[in-house]
């Protein structure tokens, strides 16, 4: 994390950085400012976003009993990418956010944007989660992706080049934005997020051997899937909501932690996912930065590039896919 | 003990079956008055389709009942909790497991989930219990191995230690034999006749495998395919013809004395067999595989002598005509289907 904090397209010594996050406020040169106001906030951001959307995404892989699902397999983030694309693409034209609000306020708009999207989809999928079972539900969440995506490429064809533009930096995700008045939220969201699912190890393990054999254990099945889905879909709403979607760290570090501990035992994989999701997404967010290069990298092209190998290689080399789900 | 006591499940007036939101519920089975005590093993046997795994899932409390009563334990399914459930019932169903990643002992301990806390954490009494339950389905050698590197017969042995972690005193499994040899299907139903006889458990299970239910369980149910179940001494329903009832069909018919199916097709001609024995036993076995009736007054065919020599036996057979030695069945047989050929094409 001090690495994330240090390097950035100005490396910043050590000390400096020491100095500043305790509080050597009297400094007040330039370094340190850049250190407390821009990054310990992104770096907060990346461990708690990785954090989240690793665990989210393990929650997802044992209910659903798939390898493939990720934290937005309900479509979550579909819903926000329709709310974004409602603010950039329609509001913002027709001048209810002017091209100079999209500068100062406009960051929070999109934050609200997706944020509100990516909860109407969630409490529309907790509905339906008590009514049909899991594997409708994962393909009710998909064709609602595709729904959505339609819609917001519908939006797109009709929008200005300059909007687009817009709009696809938000979808490549990004931990930058979140300044330290909007970290005073997106913490406490994840924080409780993350704190919800304790609780609910238990039924996660019980939920590895199926629906059937958890109920038969005592579980409230129900209720347990739309706990755990719900709390799993606003860890992933939270984070798309303020850092845009960003894709494969939730299904990858669950997968890296299984092969790190050999286990299934959910006691193990929560911590051990939300510590390697947090440090998978400080080490992208570095890369990202590519510390000494002017541009910076789309972030989810960092995690897939570089992310994709390991897991790869981690895979192949244990075969714990098949271990862990079967077939 | 008394009657009360002494029953772990019972059925008043049950209906099965599924539900349906928007159609009438398709009935699997209706009106069941049945009863399990505790200290016995019962077999639940039908043919395919008849609704055994409907009728365990609705025991179990995982499926609704359409109507009627079902009561573990003295108390009501209905009223209890989920908990309160669990610790009274435990079950072993045919769901796939995919529990990778997961060691033997990980699997068992996954019972205790009514026991525990909200952390999950074993205590003593746990463990404890833990290890009793794979003493006595024999898995404790195997505590530290990966689950899916097991033997199915031995993951069997692994859900029913985990049945058993959950400290329920009536257990219900559906097809347990499924998928299994032989030789383990046997060691199965001793382990679990063990448990009903000394743990005083009451264990239901459904299977159709005939033979070993008849020779293990204490009491049978016996489910038609039309969902009615007929319970009893396996010899008590076997003299009241319930087997020949549920199970007969074309083609397949009842064998009274032998307890066992065979199938069913008229002779079209006979043998007759001089000999005594386990040689003669499975010569008879043979002939009536091949399709001879054996029926004494009948114009036979084919004539069979059996003696021995040397301790080896030896069969003499004629087709109605020379007399001929065999070593062995199979060459008996194979000069009798030449026989045969030569007569339709002389």
């Amino acid at each position: 994390m001090l690495a994330n904090i240090c390097l950035g397209s100005a490396p910043i010594p050590f000390g400096t950085v020491i100095d500043s996050i305790l509080g050597a406020k009297d400094s007040g040169d330039i370094m340190s400012e850049i250190v407390r106001e821009f990054r310990i906030p992104r770096a907060l951001t990346a461990f708690l976003s990785g954090a989240a959307l690793a665990v989210a995404g393990l929650a997802m892989q044992t209910v659903f009993r798939n390898p493939l699902a990720d934290p937005f397999v309900l479509g979550v983030n579909s819903g926000a990418s329709l709310g974004v694309a409602i603010v950039l693409l329609v509001l913002a034209p027709t001048g209810v956010a002017l091209t100079q609000g999209l500068h100062l306020s406009g960051h929070l708009l999109v934050v609200l944007g997706s944020t509100g999207g990516a909860a109407i989809v969630l409490v529309l999928l907790l509905v339906l989660a008590q009514r049909v079972d899991v594997m409708s539900l994962l393909i009710l969440g998909l064709m609602l992706s595709y729904g959505i995506g339609a819609i917001v490429s519908i939006l797109m064809f009709y929008s200005m080049a300059e909007r687009l533009q817009s709009f696809f930096s938000w979808s490549f995700g990004n931990f930058s934005g979140v300044t330290w008045s909007q970290l005073s939220v997106f913490a406490p969201a994840i924080l409780i997020g993350l704190a919800a699912m304790a609780p609910l190890i238990k039924t996660l393990d019980a939920f590895l051997l199926g629906e059937r054999y958890a109920q038969s254990m005592g579980v409230r099945v129900k209720q347990g899937r739309v706990a755990i889905l719900g709390c799993a879909s606003l860890l992933a709403g939270v984070v798309t909501g303020f850092c845009g979607p960003i894709g494969f760290l939730g299904i990858a570090a669950p997968h890296f932690c299984r092969f790190l501990f050999k286990t299934s035992q959910h006691r193990i994989l929560v911590p051990g996912s939300l510590l390697i999701g947090g440090f998978v997404a400080l080490m992208a967010d570095l890369i990202a930065k590519a510390p000494g290069v002017e541009a910076t990298l789309p972030l989810n092209a960092v995690t897939a590039l570089f992310g994709a190998p390991v897991i790869v290689a981690a895979l192949l080399k244990q075969r714990n896919l098949r271990k862990v789900f079967g077939g | 003990m008394s009657e009360e006591l002494d029953t772990a499940v019972s059925l008043e007036g049950v209906s099965i079956g599924y539900e349906s939101r928007n159609e009438a519920n398709t009935v699997v089975g209706s009106d069941l008055s049945l009863s399990l005590k505790f200290g016995e093993l019962v077999c639940l046997l039908g043919p395919n389709g008849a609704g055994k795994s409907t009728l365990i899932r609705t025991l179990a409390g995982l499926d609704p009942a359409l109507s009627g009563k079902i009561k573990i334990d003295g108390s009501d399914l209905e009223t209890l909790s989920p908990n309160e459930r669990a610790r009274k019932l435990s079950v072993v169903l045919t769901d796939a497991v995919p529990a990778g990643l997961f060691t033997v002992y990980g699997i068992v301990s996954l019972g205790r989930h009514p026991h525990t806390r909200w952390t999950g954490e074993l205590g003593e009494e746990d463990r404890a219990r833990i290890n009793w339950a794979m003493e006595s389905v024999g898995v404790d050698s195997l505590a530290r191995r990966q689950f899916d590197e097991l033997s199915d017969g031995e993951r069997q042995k692994v859900m029913i230690a985990r049945a058993l972690a959950q400290e329920a005193s009536i257990l219900v499994l559906d097809e347990p034999t499924a998928f299994v040899d032989l030789p383990r299907r046997v060691e199965l139903m001793r382990i679990l006749q063990e448990l009903a006889h000394k743990e005083n458990m009451a264990i239901l299970l459904s299977s159709h495998d005939l033979e070993i239910s008849l020779r293990s369980a204490d009491r049978l149910w016996l489910m038609n395919d039309r969902g009615a179940i007929a319970a009893g001494l396996p010899e008590d329903l076997a003299i009241r013809g319930a087997f020949a009832e549920v199970f007969e069909s074309d083609g397949i018919g009842w064998d009274f004395e032998q307890g066992g199916f065979q199938l069913k097709r008229d002779p079209d001609r006979f043998a007759r067999i001089e000999g005594e024995g386990d040689v003669a036993v499975w010569t008879r076995k043979a002939l009536l595989r091949k399709g001879y009736g054996l029926d004494a007054d009948a114009e036979w065919a084919l004539e069979v002598i059996i003696s021995n020599i040397n301790g080896h036996p030896i069969w003499r057979a004629s087709a109605r005509g020379p007399w001929k030695t065999f070593d062995s069945l199979e060459t008996l047989f194979q000069w009798v289907e030449a026989q045969e050929k030569a007569g339709r094409s002389p």
